[in-house]
């Protein structure tokens, strides 16, 4: 009976194992966590920043990369496309920041695109800013704006990470001034709560508030840029570390590298951002595309 | 970084833990070598001292780490099913919510895990409080025991405990240096992982570490692809004992776990496309062309369906202390301190209209803090005929708690934008809504916002007494006065209208109906009760108890009129108990047969004014409860045990007052009329096996519930059985491996449901999961 009994296990282990190498043959995967993208990236229509510039990465590869064929877009939270760009598995997830931490768990692609960094977001209201802003207008302290605040509530997506300096600024605030707003749907939920009064601040990116804000509320809405966090993110196309993955990555990255040179690669940007700002923001673009390639060529060349 | 640490304690334990270990046969984690030929002495705590169960007079029931094992029981709400006359829900009647514990013990349970109400039936984990539902269900790993006490307790444990207490106690530290793990894969991608490390860091000061992680996907699947009912799961704990002298020991126990899934698993079980609200904004939105009317809502035959896009999250992040004191005095009485912290953040939130269409959906920011301080002594005189306890309590806690809730979105816009009032009337003096400007329309801006904060603070003093009079005869009393205040601060908004429907803050203080909300009571909870003892095996009890639920607020309130606080509601329960070892000790028996008269009970009115339907909550039902439990453990032959349950609960509405949501011929929600369970477990030995194949099979049986407080028929949940079987065999003195099934006849089995078709034309089912298998795989190190 042991003998079977040990079967039975080595049969499991052998199920299991099986299991995993027919998921492991499997198609590369492209992954989002905003349900926006799975209904607009791929489309023909200009929408922002990020799904503009994924649009145009993927027009260009169909139009000139033959063979080519456009991976299958699904939905994911962010803590599943975290597991699955860990996992021996072809995926890749769409606009993603590189982090330390991540450049060690996940393969990136070359900046897809530059977009402003996260803003903090209020409705009128009946708070004096100025002792919390610098000469610039910028909110020097976002946790000493809530302590002088107490009634006051900051809403944040759930288990997302807004960089180094906002995440300790985070975890400095009193915890009942702090509503955590989780789920798949948080992008476009956290800006709804925001409209509806559910929070006395909102903490996003200018490109979701553009997204997902009624026109009633782009109208009324301020908003305070954070100093010392950086000005602007840089969204990347990150993979799982597979041959799958390296072999997408490389044609993303060559399909890059032509359409930097390209003027509708800076135009796509500078179409949704303020004239004020444009200026800066070319300069800032063109500044990361030549870091970016630099980078890029040394390791093309030490992997030659 | 920070957020591995419990990982790294935890395998560093389990490493420093397995160089020196060794499988402790006497030790309390040795599983494979229990005997199936003996029934066990069990010892409880639910007087807070040590005594034996089958001769307490109380209607109890003990689950053993044992009896989980056996079973693949992971879960309070899985459990549940086994146990007599007990109903575990994790959605309560609208929350979506996949981790809160709304317990109904004996028909007396809670609603909905709204913080501004107290529960019914307490919950305590290592005898410390666990004051909220969020966060109630979680795994059973290293839980030593779960004594379930039925009927009233509130002379010994306190406030909102007049259906029961159920209490779990986890593993001390033991004295040795051992180790186990287990790892299960089974069904929906199912991947568990469990360790525990005990560790003697010398003679005096011993540790335990344990590490779970559970992770499997949900089996409802939306229409995007996202699933419902999936698990994602981790937790770690950490406790010291330190022996400091052989009279005085000192315990710190720590704990953190988060969850990350979501929403409980739901699907439409019924649609009415004509619904009264449904009707309305088509007509609206047809007739002012701002936008599309709904389409069709979509309902599938497959039972594992849902067109949901909305919201879709549980989560939770807790954390919990606690410090545990007990000295054995010179008079040999034993003093013991708890002293406890908890918080947590929890949300929860559904799309109950499992469609696209924006009809309704739900979402909870819950977040609470809780500080207790226990302290009791018991002991005994008179020769040791009388054992007496006299304890002090102080609970303080904080909740601040969002509901977000959508109905109808755009109902508002949709009648703002048509021309005038929809009965005709001028709009300078409408009579019907419709129209800009109408101030009519505010009663329909039913997208709305509660923004709660909650102050309570609790203090108590309780005794008990124990007293022979004869060998044969004792008597019981005893009693606990609770002092209680309660504060509410509440916020209350119509959105689309921009409104502030109640503002009861301490920024209103002072006009009219502004300011926090304020309630103190004081409230004595009596107990006593006669026995008699046959002989040594066998006695019989009558008792009499009352118990308190603690009074609250209305957690969503949208007018002054329904912003009202409400004062506790009262059981007073009768109870008669016969529990026996018979046939050589071959036989253990109980039965319980109790009254019980349910007063000022905390119902929900509503009435129609200007401002729309107010809900309020007043002290208006009243109920009698009747029936009987009767539970059995039996070894009928050599390698065979078999036990099994049996309730019957017979309850009825005496009065209902102003309650709108009940009339006397309501049934009570959650209160099946009979609940049974039977489980049999063979050891088969054979000569070439090393240890006997263990066999098990288990039946469990509940009769028709009413998931709803309006019965409707549509959320009700018909009689069903529900079968789970498991199969062990130990491969080797440290290694087990069984597979197990659970729901074997794939039974469908609501957890909630929710009958909306009238108005929003939706009815909603919550599922438990369907047939799943699972393979466990048991080291010990």
């Amino acid at each position: 009976m042991m003998t079977y009994t040990k079967l039975l296990l080595f049969n499991t282990v052998m199920l299991l194992s099986i299991s995993l190498c027919f998921r492991a043959a499997a198609q590369l995967q492209l992954l989002s966590d905003d349900p926006l993208d799975i209904k607009m990236v791929f489309s023909d229509q200009a929408l922002d920043i990020s799904t503009d510039s994924n649009n145009l990465v993927f027009d260009y590869l169909a139009h000139n990369t033959p063979g080519f064929t456009r991976p299958p877009l699904l939905l994911a939270p962010g803590t599943r496309i975290d597991q699955l760009l860990q996992s021996t598995l072809p995926f890749c997830a769409l606009n993603r920041i590189k982090t330390q931490r991540r450049a060690k768990q996940y393969l990136f692609s070359l900046p897809v695109h530059l977009y402003p960094s996260h803003r903090l977001y209020f409705l009128p209201l009946n708070i004096e800013l100025s002792p919390f802003l610098n000469a610039q207008g910028q909110l020097t302290d976002l946790t000493a704006l809530l302590k002088a605040h107490p009634k006051t509530t900051l809403l944040t997506e759930a288990q997302r990470s807004y960089g180094d300096y906002l995440d300790g600024q985070l975890s400095r605030i009193n915890k009942t001034q702090l509503i955590r707003r989780p789920g798949g749907d948080s992008y476009k939920a956290t800006v709804t709560m925001f409209e509806r009064g559910r929070a006395s601040f909102i903490l996003t990116y200018p490109t979701t508030i553009q997204r997902y804000a009624s026109q009633l509320t782009l109208n009324q809405v301020h908003s305070l840029e954070i100093a010392n966090n950086p000005p602007f993110v840089l969204g990347h196309i990150a993979c799982s570390d597979t041959p799958e993955s390296r072999q997408f990555l490389q044609t993303i990255n060559e399909a890059l590298s032509k359409l930097y040179q390209q003027e509708r690669f800076l135009a796509l940007h500078l179409r949704y951002l303020p004239n004020t700002e444009r200026t800066y923001f070319r300069k800032q673009i063109e500044q990361q595309i030549t870091k970016a390639l630099v980078k890029y060529q040394v390791t093309q060349n030490d992997g030659q | 970084m920070k957020n591995r640490l419990p990982y790294i304690a935890s395998f560093c334990a389990l490493i420093s833990a397995a160089p020196n270990a060794h499988t402790a046969p006497d030790s309390d984690n040795d599983v494979f070598t229990l005997s199936i030929d003996e029934l066990m002495e069990v010892t409880v705590e639910a007087r807070k001292v040590k005594e034996n169960a089958l001769t307490i007079p109380v209607s109890i029931s003990v689950i053993s780490e044992q009896f989980l094992r056996e079973r693949n029981l992971n879960t309070l709400l899985e459990a549940a099913y086994f146990i007599p006359n007990i109903d575990v829900t994790t959605v309560g009647e609208n929350s979506g919510c996949t981790h809160c514990a709304n317990i109904t013990i004996r028909g007396i349970g809670q609603v909905d895990p709204l913080p501004t109400v107290d529960p019914s039936v307490g919950l305590y984990l290592d005898g410390v409080y666990y004051a909220r539902s969020p966060g109630g269900i979680f795994d059973l790993y290293d839980v030593r025991q779960i004594e379930v006490l039925r009927g009233p307790q509130g002379a010994i444990f306190g406030k909102n405990t007049i259906g029961g207490a159920v209490t779990l106690y986890t593993h001390d530290p033991a004295p040795d240096t051992f180790a186990d793990g287990e790892v299960t894969f089974g069904a929906f991608q199912r991947r568990d992982a469990r360790l525990r490390a005990n560790v003697a860091l010398n003679e005096s000061l011993t540790s335990r570490f344990t590490f779970t992680h559970l992770n499997r996907d949900g089996f409802v699947k939306r229409a995007n692809g996202e699933l419902e009912g999936g698990q994602d799961e981790w937790a770690a704990t950490a406790k010291f004992r330190h022996q400091i002298n052989p009279i005085l020991t000192v315990q710190l126990s720590l704990d953190q776990r988060r969850i990350n899934s979501g929403s409980a698993p739901s699907i439409l079980a019924a649609k009415n496309d004509q619904a009264d609200l449904l009707v309305l904004y088509n007509d609206l939105v047809t007739q002012s062309g701002i936008t599309e009317p709904y389409p069709a809502l979509q309902i599938f035959d497959d039972a594992h369906q849902s067109a949901a896009l909305g919201t879709n999250f549980n989560t939770l992040d807790q954390s919990g202390a606690l410090l545990s004191l007990e000295w054995q005095t010179p008079q040999r009485w034993q003093l013991k301190s708890l002293t406890a912290y908890r918080e947590f953040y929890a949300t929860y939130g559904r799309d109950f209209d499992n469609n696209p269409a924006v009809i309704g959906d739900t979402q909870d920011f819950q977040r609470q803090f809780q500080f207790s301080q226990e302290l009791h002594i018991s002991g005994s005189n008179l020769d040791d005929r009388m054992q007496w306890l006299v304890g002090l309590f102080h609970f303080d806690e904080s909740i601040k708690h969002l509901t977000d809730l959508v109905f109808i979105g755009g109902l508002y816009q949709a009648l703002e934008n048509v021309p005038g009032p929809l009965d005709g009337s001028p709009l300078s003096n409408p009579t019907s809504i419709g129209g800009p400007g109408n101030p009519l329309n505010i009663g329909l801006d039913i997208d709305s916002g509660f923004d709660n904060q909650v102050e309570i603070q609790s203090t108590a003093i309780f005794t008990h007494t124990k007293y022979a009079l004869t060998e044969d005869w004792a008597f019981h009393l005893g009693g606990r006065l609770t002092f209680e205040d309660k504060m509410q601060q509440v916020q209350s908004d119509a959105d689309n209208a921009d409104v502030i429907l109640i503002d009861r803050t301490y920024q209103t203080e002072g006009q009219n109906n502004g300011g926090p909300i304020t309630r103190s009571w004081r409230v004595f909870s009596p107990q006593g009760g006669i026995e008699y003892h046959l002989n040594e095996k066998q006695f019989v009890y009558l008792s009499a108890s009352r118990g308190f639920k603690s009074g609250g607020f209305n957690g969503i309130p949208n007018s002054p009129t329904s912003a009202q606080p409400f004062d506790p509601e009262y059981l007073t329960a009768y109870e008669l108990g016969y529990k026996a070892t018979l046939l050589d000790d071959t036989l253990q028996l109980s039965l319980a047969a109790f009254d019980m008269q349910h007063k000022a009970m905390q119902l929900r009115g509503g009435q129609s004014t200007d401002a729309g339907l107010e809900i309020f909550i007043d002290n208006v039902g009243e109920t009698s409860i009747q029936g009987i439990e009767a539970s059995f453990e039996a070894l009928p032959a050599h390698d065979w045990r078999i036990a099994g349950n049996l309730s019957y609960t017979d309850a009825q509405f005496d009065s209902v007052g102003t309650a709108t949501q009940v009339t006397t011929d309501s049934k009570l929600m959650r209160s099946p009329r009979w609940t049974a369970a039977l489980g049999i477990r063979y050891h088969w030995a054979n000569a070439n096996l090393s240890a006997p194949m263990k066999i098990g099979l288990d039946w469990a049986f509940r009769s028709k519930t009413y998931n709803d407080v309006f019965n409707t028929e549509l959320g009700a949940q018909g009689s069903f059985a529900l079968v789970n079987a498991r199969i062990s065999h130990a491969l080797t003195k440290q290694l087990e491996i069984a597979l197990f099934v659970r729901n074997l006849m794939d039974k469908r089995i609501l957890i909630g449901g929710n009958d909306f078709t009238e108005v929003f034309g939706v009815a909603e089912h919550y599922l438990a999961p369907p047939r799943e298998w699972g393979l466990s795989l048991k080291y010990e190190f």
